[in-house]
């Protein structure tokens, strides 16, 4: 479905993406995830069409994001960090926004509607920052368009709506659709995401489906001082030690820690990248 | 449908721009007419025989045309130096030919309409309001009421009132569409304080063009030759009188391209940077 081929992407004289090459398949969910400033806005920008790759190239099927065709547009929704509403109700917005994509439920914009608890009554304006961020996602999820980007999505909303989140996510893909999330709040994405991608100074340090995760890392808490020194990552706490250990056993899955793995990742990348070599 | 352009989607890019400023516009409405009735109201107060008289109601017409319209033009894609509001507009589902003639259309056709209509809504009414107090004043001073000019609405399409009378549609016209044009391109080119980079790069354009004809051009025409309009040059000597000009054709179609030519050429150039507009 997208294919990045080579990406490289600077502001200026600074490098953000040094020849990146992804793949992005329909029926999944994936999770960019990175520190601040490492190139993941830039990256879904660059898929939106927002912003043009100064070399190599991004296609979505065989549409190129560059020339913003009508097109491509009506497979594509950017939910961004930071938005705008015009001082209407959400019925009005939506009614004027949701022609011009074909495949627009609005059945499933008034099941998310009520599922965020969302006011109909209230206009966009005057809406909370987190009300408007869910009147957003429930918009961008109704498009139906075939790639859904969404940036720091999480932002903004408080505990309970990032569960309602994960579980709307979740429950809203399809074979046809595919999901990218960028954030750096990867807690949030737990249980969600079917594959990690790890970008750190503009390069992939680790891209991995979660089941293959499972299966080559484990994630425990452990106060062995054996196990501890063979961890990939540990981390000291009150209940014990949190680590990263190799999993030499195909059959025993692990539940994947984001958390740990994206620090493991960051910070103890070679020894990482090692287990999945093997 | 169409990725150039599909009437359909116009229209309904047309619907969502009314949907999200409807209420901008219905607030500028009466600040438009009530800022018109203002001035008329203080020119009559000074001087109720001006008020009435078309000279007057010209320059308010084109005055408030050229600001109004202007910091209009450079509003109508003013989203696009807001990065929130640029990513939804690049991103909606329509081509960029659909929102380029979206913007012409609210803010040259729909403008030019409706600020011509509330003008002689004002006008009209103020104009003979003047001619009244004018008359009543004339009475009280025990003169000739006839002694008072009739009104005389300032007809905008008629070519005896326009500002050059060899030109049809008024030259002051195509000037406020050209400007208008220019600083509507300078919105889409320039992300932060369009309006004062889009007139300090007019303003710089036309230095260039003075230096170039100063520097470059006249040093080329011989001693006591002078330029005498667009493309004629005159020799006024004590000897002789000669006088040079290119055929008539290139006079007629320079003017034609200046007068005409110069909106669509900074369309069509809006056109293509919002092609390559990046957010």
């Amino acid at each position: 479905m997208v294919t990045i081929r080579d990406l490289h992407f600077s502001y200026r004289r600074k490098a953000v993406l040094d020849g990146l090459s992804l793949e992005f398949r329909p029926g999944y969910i994936y999770g960019l995830l990175g520190k601040n400033g490492t190139g993941k806005s830039t990256l879904l920008r660059n898929m939106a069409g927002l912003l043009f790759p100064q070399r190599g190239q991004v296609r979505l099927g065989d549409l190129n994001p560059v020339l913003r065709q009508p097109a491509f547009l009506e497979q594509v929704f950017l939910v961004p960090e930071e938005f705008h509403f015009p001082p209407v109700l959400i019925d009005e917005w939506v009614r004027h926004r949701a022609v011009f994509y074909p495949k627009f439920s609005y059945t499933l914009f008034e099941q998310t509607l009520v599922e965020f608890q969302i006011p109909r009554d209230v206009r966009l304006t005057d809406m909370s920052h987190g009300q408007q961020k869910k009147a957003l996602i429930s918009f961008a999820l109704s498009t139906n368009v075939a790639l859904l980007l969404m940036d720091e999505p999480t932002n903004g909303l408080d505990i309970l709506s990032k569960s309602q989140f994960r579980k709307i996510i979740a429950g809203a893909l399809s074979d046809e659709k595919c999901i990218i999330i960028s954030t750096h709040q990867v807690k949030d994405l737990e249980n969600l995401i079917d594959r990690v991608t790890v970008i750190d100074n503009g390069k992939i340090l680790f891209d991995q489906p979660i089941n293959n995760i499972s299966r080559k890392l484990q994630f425990k808490l452990s106060f062995d001082p054996d196990e501890t020194s063979r961890a990939l990552y540990a981390e000291t706490s009150l209940k014990g030690n949190a680590l990263v250990l190799p999993s030499y056993d195909d059959e025993d899955e692990s539940h994947p820690d984001l958390e740990m793995l994206y620090k493991a990742v960051v910070l103890q990348g070679d020894r990482v990248a090692r287990v999945f070599r093997n | 449908m169409s990725n150039t352009f599909s009437f359909n989607r116009w229209l309904r890019l047309v619907g969502l721009h009314w949907s999200d400023h409807r209420r901008l516009y219905v607030l500028a409405i009466p600040v438009i007419a009530g800022l018109m009735l203002v001035w008329f109201g203080f020119v009559t107060m000074m001087n109720d025989q001006w008020a009435f008289h078309p000279d007057l109601q010209l320059v308010t017409y084109y005055v408030g045309l050229f600001f109004i319209g202007g910091l209009y033009g450079n509003m109508i894609f003013s989203a696009l130096s807001r990065k929130r509001e640029s990513i939804q507009f690049l991103l909606l589902p329509a081509s960029h030919l659909e929102k380029l003639l979206c913007g012409l259309f609210f803010s040259v056709v729909l403008f030019f309409i409706t600020y011509t209509l509330l003008f002689y809504v004002v006008d009209i009414p103020m104009a003979h309001l003047a001619r009244s107090i004018h008359i009543a004043r004339l009475e009280r001073f025990g003169r000739m009421v006839g002694q008072s000019p009739e009104v005389n609405i300032f007809n905008l399409f008629a070519v005896k009132d326009g500002p050059a009378p060899d030109f049809f549609p008024p030259l002051l016209l195509m000037i406020y569409l050209s400007i208008q044009a220019f600083v509507l391109l300078g919105s889409i080119y320039f992300t932060r304080y369009a309006i004062l980079k889009s007139l300090l790069s007019a303003i710089g354009i036309v230095i260039l063009s003075v230096l170039f004809l100063s520097k470059v051009i006249f040093p080329l025409v011989p001693d006591g030759w002078r330029m005498s309009g667009l493309t004629s040059w005159s020799l006024f000597s004590p000897s002789e009188i000669k006088f040079v000009r290119l055929p008539l054709w290139v006079g007629h179609w320079s003017y034609q391209l200046l007068q005409y030519g110069l909106p669509l050429i900074f369309w069509v150039t809006a056109w293509f940077r919002l092609k390559e507009k990046e957010v």
